[in-house]
């Protein structure tokens, strides 16, 4: 190889800046720069923009080789609303996503480590509104979650029953049977697909005929707390606990008479991290609150030169 | 007979394998197990005892990244999740 060619070369090399954290083991990673600027007004306009002009970036940040498809993403951009700390809009290996629960955690988290934020109330302006936050005394972040609520108890689907609830996402939530260990997160995730499979088979939605998109399969931990596996889109399995799962075992919980307004409970996810849960009634829904803990986990530069084919990603 | 010695761990070794094997120059062989090293059979164009020297394959490698890992003592997964 000539010796200029071994020269990194700065011109043709762009850089993204970027800080990674994690919720519970479940990574998010902030872009910081680096990004095309986006004009819109709205958080609604600049997802747009995003995604129709500059979705390669998006790719770029989060396919391998630079990211995994664990990985969810949050673009920070400046605030639309008064008295919000940011914009972010969150986005993963398959496209964009309205609110993220681990994430907006995550967010805040990096946000305290950039020195933006400080303890107390925490306002994140997301394409689908704005998200209440709290950092916490002692490291925790508290998310206000959207009002959640069970469409159907009790059904019957490829062997096993379960109920289908709302947390933000469509969740189809059974009991496993048995201990849950991360060991055998291979069968889960087949069982998981296998159960995804049977709901459409036999037309079960979520209300309006809206796919389930996410399945979350419980049992206990090691030491005999709720623990569950939540399968998320895409077949990769939440390492978290999972905002909006979590938030739909809680309307289940409100339902069946089991969990009453302002009492905690506490999910543990298949590695073990927990979140802690509660909720205040709603008219006929629940509005849960959410509280997990979140770590930096790296702060770097995303190097993409020009002349590397997989600059925006493997299989983009 | 003569016998081929393929020196080399996995894709070069199996490169030279599979070479061979398309040449029709291998007449018989077994895999050894581990690093993907053969031993084999064959013949005509090799002679006893040679020595089979592949070339490595040539690739490119990209910087794709720079930063620091950063490992809060608070964090229970700050030494990686299973371990």
């Amino acid at each position: 190889m000539p010796e200029d060619k071994m020269v990194l070369r700065e011109a043709g090399l762009l850089r993204i800046e970027v800080l990674d954290t994690h919720t519970g083991g479940e990574p998010t990673r902030l872009v910081l720069s680096g990004f095309p600027v986006l004009r819109g007004r709205t958080m609604g306009e600049r997802l747009e923009e995003l995604r129709e002009e500059h979705d390669h970036y998006r790719r770029a940040v989060i396919l391998e080789p630079r990211g995994s498809e664990v990985m969810v993403g949050a673009l920070l951009c400046d605030a639309v609303e008064e008295g919000s700390a940011a914009g972010v809009i969150f986005f993963n290996n398959v496209g964009y996503l309205g609110m993220c629960g681990h994430g907006a955690m995550g967010v805040v988290v990096g946000l305290a480590h950039l020195g933006r934020v400080g303890k107390g109330k925490v306002r994140l302006d997301t394409p689908v509104g704005t998200v209440s936050a709290e950092l916490l005394e002692g490291g925790g972040v508290r998310i206000e979650n959207v009002p959640s609520y069970r469409y159907r108890k009790d059904v019957a689907v490829g062997g096993v029953r379960g109920d289908v609830a709302w947390g933000g996402n469509w969740f189809f939530l059974f009991d496993g049977g048995e201990e849950l260990r991360v060991a055998d997160a291979a069968r889960w995730t087949e069982r998981a697909l296998e159960i995804k499979e049977a709901l459409r088979r036999e037309g079960v939605t979520g209300e309006g005929g809206a796919e389930i998109d996410h399945i979350e399969i419980f049992g206990r931990g090691e030491a005999g707390q709720s623990r569950n596996f939540v399968l998320c889109p895409g077949a990769v399995y939440d390492r978290s606990p999972c905002g909006t799962g979590t938030s739909a075992k809680v309307a289940c919980l409100a339902a069946d008479g089991k969990l009453q307004p302002g009492e905690v409970w506490r999910q543990e996810s298949i590695i073990g991290s927990v979140f802690e849960a509660s909720y205040e009634r709603e008219g006929e829904r629940v509005r849960p609150s959410i509280t997990g803990r979140a770590w930096v986990s790296g702060e770097g530069t995303l190097l993409l030169d020009e002349s590397d084919p997989f600059r925006w990603g493997i299989g983009a | 007979m003569s016998r081929v010695i393929v020196v080399g761990g996995g894709v070069v070794g199996t490169a030279c394998g599979m070479a061979l094997q398309e040449a029709g120059e291998l007449g018989g062989g077994a895999a050894e197990a581990g690093m993907g090293h053969f031993a084999m059979m064959a013949d005509g164009t090799l002679r006893n005892e040679e020595v089979w020297r592949q070339e490595s394959i040539i690739g490119r490698a990209w910087v794709s990244g720079e930063g620091t890992l950063l490992l809060d003592e608070s964090d229970p997964f700050r030494w990686g999740i299973g371990a």
